[in-house]
């Protein structure tokens, strides 16, 4: 069960992380916040980083670099076009799945009664 | 914020930095990058205004991960991006194959010098283009360095 769970959270994260992102420009900390508050996803900063770190290499996302007071610069990151693409066609998958995932589900209650 | 609190901050990213030393340089870098500016504004976030201690950096990182956890992620991160590995191997498969197969042909009485040098250049330009390819990854890298040189080698030779 454990492994079976790792393995769901690690594709998981990238859909999550290129969802916020379709939302908008966001910075990393605020990203890895918002990302914390899904606790079945036991988000922390070594997995995230490194994710977003592939999606932008793979072209998905980008950076942009803002000065900041006090500190290193701020980075925000948003969806390329090639991001928007992947995502709307993950979520298109990921409805089509769920559906077809809860009506296995709703078939093997039926039979449970 | 205090100098010590920088200290702090700058000692953890070392240690990442040496957590994360098999993964590419710019991979590296960027992930530093985030994570210095996430420890600033994480900082920012609890202390709201006032000046940082080095008790704030301490406190902020201990709620982040132990530096040994980055080496790891990345690379089950870098499992699920493997396309690019594998053409990095396959770039220097290919330049050290052809290399070979020059030297052999070379020693094959009656084969000739042309059809040595035209197998080591052909060889070295096809691992040349997949090596800039594929320059993000060591093998990539390292394909594209040799076969650049073995195909200068192979210029100069026909001269």
């Amino acid at each position: 069960m454990k492994g079976w769970v790792t393995q769901l959270r690690k594709g998981l994260l990238e859909f999550c992380i290129l969802n916020l992102l379709a939302g908008g420009e966001t910075y990393g900390y605020e990203l890895i916040q918002r990302l914390k508050k899904i606790e079945e996803l036991a988000v922390t900063e070594s997995t995230a980083y490194p994710i977003l770190n592939r999606l932008r290499e793979d072209g998905y996302v980008t950076v942009r670099v803002e000065p900041s007071r006090d500190g290193p610069p701020r980075r925000y990151y948003s969806l390329t076009g090639m991001g928007k693409h992947r995502i709307s066609g993950m979520n298109a998958y990921w409805d089509q799945l769920s559906n077809a995932i809860e009506s296995l589900r709703s078939a093997g209650r039926k039979g449970d009664k | 914020m205090e100098q010590e609190a920088r200290q702090t901050i700058q000692q953890y990213l070392d240690n990442v930095g040496r957590q994360l030393s098999s993964s590419p340089e710019d991979e590296r870098a960027e992930i530093l990058r985030d994570l210095e500016s996430h420890i600033y504004e994480a900082i920012e976030a609890r202390t709201a205004g006032r000046e940082a201690t080095s008790e704030d950096a301490c406190a902020v990182l201990a709620e982040m991960d132990p530096p040994e956890c980055y080496g790891r992620a990345a690379d089950g991160n870098r499992g699920s991006g493997g396309n690019r590995w594998t053409m990095g191997k396959i770039a220097l498969g290919i330049s050290i194959g052809f290399l070979l197969l020059a030297v052999v042909t070379a020693l094959i009485p009656g084969a000739g010098r042309g059809a040595s040098i035209l197998s080591l250049i052909f060889g070295q330009l096809v691992a040349l283009v997949l090596g800039i390819i594929a320059r993000r990854d060591p093998y990539g890298k390292a394909a594209a360095i040799c076969s650049a040189a073995l195909l200068l080698v192979g210029i100069l030779l026909t001269a």
